[in-house]
């Protein structure tokens, strides 16, 4: 990302979610251009040079619940697609 | 109960803002989102998201089907040929410096139809099944060939529902051409890129032609009626035109539309303007600016609606689904099916860009000619490719049901289709686009909501675009 940074923080990764975080840590800044985020032990690290800690926090907790959202989403998703072919 | 599936983006305006695969959505708190996703809903989370169509009783089969149905209008496939893009010749009496597909000289042979191309157009005219038909005359210039798009007109009046686009530079506006303008299915699609100055700088180069050109605008636009005539500008984000300079151009012919369009990377834009492979953040600024402007000048004098035709665009694929047919931004967009280009030599293209990059010398995208036929391996081809729905990224994307796939922009750009969808200009452009729509759709500024309404075609301003959920 390079350049000054304007808010670095660090959140927990609950025992559940530790595969939807790391999904979400490395798609996170391919639709949030300036932010990046770093999974460590039940932690993410996170980092962006444009917003605020506050609003970098809610960034993280959307693209974590996005993942989660997909992992049932895809199933039914596909079976509803399935029913509409038919 | 299920729960319709929901993609998240965090918004400036809306909160998280939540989207269903057929469209809906909603602006949520936070705290909603950590409900949902630990199955901690309240009762009435769940009478909201009843209500607004994103939870559904298994045996509720109104609501299934009512679903099933919103989501067919997203993904259903057209069918039917019924939108030509045809090029009589490829010769033109200018030699715009962005001249997107390398347009040969005024006196060159060989790059008008011949005879049996024209039979060839005639017969596949002939052939297609529906009742309606929409022809664009693309160039090269297509009225140095009005005999040509006389024959082409003459071969539709069968349809029952018809339209001409007649793309010209009007540098040459006889009275020939003008019988053919004179006809009521017949439109006219310009390029005006801003004032005279701005529009010699790239297009008309000296006086008299540009004189020559503003002149015969002035002439088609006092003798037919609002709405047959349409413009659009081509700029360069290196030195865009000064914005309520171009809105005043365009406002001064009595043309509602801007289509703010900045240089295609085809062509001979690809040497002289290297730069517009990617669009920057310069670019999107200067976009919104000019949006925000129209919306102002709109409140300001009611007596007329301006519109930017791509942010309409994509405001109708929010709302309108199923009613936008822009080709460049539709999902799934599959090449070779309902609309077809059919180039000076007969050659039978996927889409107006893949006839550029041909012509660019970049990548032969053609899938046959019009005399044998498209639909062969190289159709099948490009066609495994024709959706967003299966993309990793596009899976992930809130706006996904509003979005389109183009893999005729990615090889432009990129000679590959394989990229990550987000490292392209195509993903990043529309990202900050979809930004952009919802922080209007949010917005509470009154100025911001007439303008929508109007754009939406709505008969009255509502109160409001986007719902919350706290």
């Amino acid at each position: 990302m390079g350049g000054h940074l304007t808010a670095t923080i660090c959140c927990e990764i609950g025992a559940h979610d530790h595969a939807a975080a790391i999904n979400a840590a490395r798609w996170i800044s391919q639709f949030y251009s300036d932010v990046t985020a770093t999974v460590g032990n039940r932690r993410v690290d996170l980092a962006s040079g444009v917003r605020g800690p506050a609003e970098l926090k809610r960034v993280w907790q959307t693209c974590l619940a996005n993942e989660k959202l997909m992992i049932g989403g895809d199933a039914m998703r596909a079976s509803l697609l399935a029913e509409l072919i038919e | 109960m299920i729960i319709t599936p929901l993609r998240l983006r965090e918004h400036s305006s809306a909160g998280t803002l939540c989207v269903n695969d057929t469209g809906r959505f909603f602006g949520a708190s936070p705290t909603f989102v950590a409900r949902l996703t630990n199955d901690d809903l309240s009762v009435e989370d769940e009478q909201f998201l009843k209500c607004e169509g994103h939870r559904i009783s298994v045996d509720d089969k109104f609501a299934r089907f009512a679903h099933l149905y919103a989501l067919s209008e997203r993904v259903v496939q057209p069918t039917t040929l019924d939108y030509l893009i045809l090029v009589p010749t490829l010769r033109c009496n200018l030699s715009c410096s962005y001249c997107q597909v390398s347009r040969a000289g005024l006196r060159q042979k060989g790059f008008d139809w011949t005879e049996d191309t024209l039979a060839a157009v005639l017969e596949q005219l002939d052939k297609l099944p529906g009742d309606r038909i929409k022809i664009e005359f693309q160039g090269g210039e297509p009225t140095l060939r009005p005999d040509l798009i006389r024959a082409v007109i003459g071969q539709c009046e069968r349809f029952a529902e018809r339209q001409f686009v007649i793309c010209t530079n009007l540098q040459v506006v006889t009275d020939e051409i003008l019988a053919i303008f004179d006809r009521p299915d017949v439109f006219i699609s310009t390029s005006l890129d801003g004032n005279a100055q701005t529009h010699a700088r790239n297009r008309t180069a000296d006086t008299p032609t540009t004189d020559g050109f503003f002149a015969n605008l002035k002439r088609v636009i006092e003798r037919y009626p609002a709405g047959k005539i349409s413009a659009l500008p081509t700029i360069d984000p290196e030195s865009p035109p000064d914005i309520d300079a171009l809105i005043d151009s365009y406002a001064a012919l009595g043309l509602d539309g801007i289509f703010l369009r900045p240089i295609n990377y085809q062509g001979f834009a690809r040497k002289r303007h290297r730069g517009s492979r990617e669009q920057g953040e310069a670019w999107r600024n200067y976009y919104e600016r000019a949006v925000r402007r129209i919306i102002q000048r709109n409140w300001q004098d009611k007596s007329r609606i301006l519109e930017e035709t791509y942010f309409s665009i994509c405001l109708r694929r929010i709302f309108h689904p199923g009613a936008e047919r822009h080709v460049d931004l539709r999902n799934p967009n599959p090449m070779g099916i309902d609309y077809i280009v059919v180039d000076h030599d007969g050659t039978v293209y996927p889409t107006d860009e893949a006839r550029m990059l041909a012509r660019s010398g970049v990548v032969d995208l053609s899938i046959g000619d019009v005399a044998t036929g498209w639909n062969g391996p190289a159709r099948e081809t490009l066609n495994r490719c024709s959706t967003n729905q299966f993309d990793p990224a596009c899976r992930r994307c809130a706006y996904q049901p509003f979005c389109g796939r183009d893999i005729i922009d990615d090889i432009a750009r990129y000679g590959r289709i394989d990229l990550p969808r987000t490292e392209t200009e195509f993903c990043r452009r529309h990202l900050h686009i979809f930004d952009f729509v919802f922080e209007l759709i949010y917005s509470d500024d009154p100025a911001v909501r007439y303008s929508l309404a109007r754009w939406l075609r709505l008969p009255a301003t509502p109160e409001r675009f986007g719902i919350r959920h706290q």
